[in-house]
């Protein structure tokens, strides 16, 4: 039942965006999508929702292809979670979740979706805020209240675009933990484009390194993001020091262009196409 | 800070707080249906001829000799009318709020009002203004067109809601010129007629005209309320609507044909009564939160009592001047909607 991209390509205005990347998420997996901006992170995840079509390749749950998918059975196989925008709203926290029932829902909310939405709710920390508008909350609470309105569509997978974008460092490192356990709990895979290495490192159980629209390498987090790898990608000189029985990445020194071309020669974009 | 999302309610669990919520909406609900039935029954047994409450409802009844003559000829369609008139446009309003995402959008913002209103222009100018069924058929026809405008023009770049915003001000631009330029061309007498149509007017309703504004106005009810979800999910933005399953392009396109059939079909006949769109939909979601299952009956009931109420005070103010409907709803609702606008506490919504 895994979910499974094959050879996506996405082409706008007349540049690859996507170019042929494959992958697979397991079921209760976290698998991390990192690479520099532009790298077309969020294109694959939209790719992959449906949302941009691709101009090659396939995108499958289980041997399902999700594109070929009515938006109500789509929604019950895979959950999208947008980049937190500053957008208001004047629903309530306990409203928008139960809006992410949907998919299930008659157009009177069952005593099941009511309990499923309370039981999460009280998963993530929300219950307080139930009756609160999402707009006047900040943006750590927001981010969890919009990845419990994900969770409580009972997908099959999440797709989550910087899921820690813009909180603070309690609240990105709650959110993770938050998707994390639930993930494993219900046994969702998800898939998340996130900027912070340690983090990408810390929670993921796979990750991929896109770069150019190209998946560079994927696996062991700590065998992708290996200095070399994101000297390559990312123009950065970064040292792997030891942490807690881990390790985490710390950034020393962008590099120079010339520096770079010495390592690796296409390692622009401009260079791959 | 709406009174009812307040942090009182939230005791206990998330769904008691739920349930509290739910269960004062519904009671405002109730309160709302209760001042419409008031506005309804008011507006009946006042006028030039006052006609007391008893009287009125036993004029209904087919009883009150001459006086209820006058309830049943002149005031019963007025009311009637005006009912459908207002829960029209406040609907149209709340749908198109939801759809744009826009607390300022209202029938007027798609340039639907104008396009109805130019077409009422150039029915006056090509037939004259006592030809009724053209003006009226007119009016309706370029609301029509200027939907199916707007909505092409969206659908070519994907439906998103800005591009449905800055279309439709230009359409109000685009109908604003025409109609001044067809009030330049015409007779005096003419532009007499088109300058009070734009007054807006419940009088020159008869039972044939409030059954064609029924049948624009009644019908999308229940299809709006069938996507009260999908209203809901689109305030929380179209990629986490489509996440949830809600056909976004659909539900746009769709809301915005019924709302414009809505809109169309209440001014075709009463002129352009400015401002219910807009206000009662802010004015709903004070009251009952903004949750569509509630915010769109709400919204409905506010608006058809706001008209009728400045319909009574239009009528009784001046006596016997008739302050014509479109003034009035204008007259109220702006200084309405500053005050909503200073009170607020949190975001435009």
């Amino acid at each position: 039942m895994s979910l499974l991209a094959d050879g996506l390509s996405c082409r706008a205005c007349g540049r690859d965006i996507l170019n042929g990347v494959s992958l697979e998420v397991r079921p209760g997996q976290v698998v991390s999508v990192v690479g520099p901006n532009g790298a077309g992170k969020t294109t694959l995840l939209r790719c992959m929702q449906g949302m941009v079509r691709p101009s090659a390749g396939s995108v499958a749950v289980g041997g399902r292809d999700v594109l070929r998918m009515r938006p109500r059975e789509l929604a019950r196989h895979l959950a999208y979670v947008p980049q937190a925008g500053p957008g208001t709203m004047a629903l309530t926290v306990f409203d928008l979740v139960l809006a992410g029932r949907r998919p299930h829902l008659g157009w009177r909310p069952s005593p099941r979706d009511l309990e499923a939405v309370e039981a999460i709710l009280d998963d993530f920390g929300l219950t307080a805020l139930a009756a609160r508008d999402v707009d006047v909350l900040s943006g750590g609470q927001r981010q969890k209240v919009f990845l419990a309105r994900a969770f409580v569509q009972e997908p099959r997978y999440l797709l989550l675009d910087e899921p820690t974008s813009s909180l603070d460092l309690r609240h990105q490192l709650e959110v993770m933990e938050l998707l994390r356990r639930q993930a494993a709990a219900r046994g969702v895979g998800a898939l998340v484009a996130i900027h912070d290495l340690n983090l990408a490192r810390r929670y993921a159980d796979r990750a991929v390194l896109l770069h150019c629209g190209e998946v560079v390498a994927g696996g062991e987090p700590a065998h992708v993001m290996t200095p070399e790898a994101i000297r390559a990608v990312y123009g950065v000189e970064v040292e792997c020091v030891p942490v807690n029985g881990g390790s985490a990445v710390f950034a020393l020194r962008p590099v120079s262009e010339g520096e770079r071309e010495e390592h690796m020669e296409e390692s622009t974009c401009d260079g791959l196409h | 800070m709406s009174p009812l999302t307040g942090q009182d309610a939230m005791v206990a669990g998330g769904m008691a707080a739920y349930r509290a919520l739910v269960s004062r909406r519904s009671a405002a609900l109730l309160a709302l249906a209760g001042l419409c039935l008031a506005a309804c029954v008011w507006s009946l047994s006042v006028g030039s001829a006052d006609i007391g409450l008893g009287r009125a409802l036993e004029a209904l009844a087919g009883g009150g000799g001459h006086q209820g003559a006058i309830v049943r000829a002149l005031r019963l369609p007025r009311v009637v009318m005006g009912g459908l008139v207002g829960l029209g446009l406040a609907m149209a309003g709340t749908t198109t709020q939801a759809i744009l995402r826009n607390p300022l959008a209202s029938p007027f913002t798609l340039g639907i009002a104008s396009g109805a209103g130019f077409g009422a222009v150039l029915g006056i100018f090509l037939a004259g203004g006592h030809h009724q069924g053209v003006v009226a058929g007119s009016s309706f026809a370029c609301a029509a067109l200027t939907a199916m405008v707007v909505l092409t023009l969206a659908r070519m770049r994907g439906a998103r809601a800005e591009t449905l915003i800055l279309g439709g001000v230009a359409v109000m631009f685009l109908f604003s010129a025409l109609t001044s330029l067809l009030q330049y061309a015409a007779t005096m007498e003419q532009v007499h007629e088109m300058v009070f149509w734009f007054f807006g007017s419940l009088s020159k309703a008869g039972w044939n005209e409030i059954a064609l504004t029924a049948v624009c106005v009644l019908p999308p009810v229940p299809l709006l309320l069938r996507w009260c979800w999908d209203l809901n999910l689109l305030m929380a933005g179209d990629d986490t609507a489509r996440s949830a399953g809600v056909d976004v392009a659909r539900v746009r396109v769709g809301g915005i044909l019924l709302a414009a059939l809505m809109t169309a079909g209440a001014i075709c006949f009463t002129g352009v009564i400015g401002f219910i769109g807009l206000v009662a939909p802010h004015m709903a979601r004070i009251l009952v939160g903004s949750d569509h299952r509630f915010l769109l009956p709400a919204s409905g009931l506010l608006g058809a009592a706001l008209v009728l109420g400045a319909d009574v005070l239009g009528r009784t103010a001046w006596p016997p001047q008739v302050v014509p409907i479109g003034i009035m709803t204008s007259l109220l609702g702006v200084p309405f909607f500053f005050w909503l606008l200073l009170r607020r506490t949190r975001g435009a919504w």
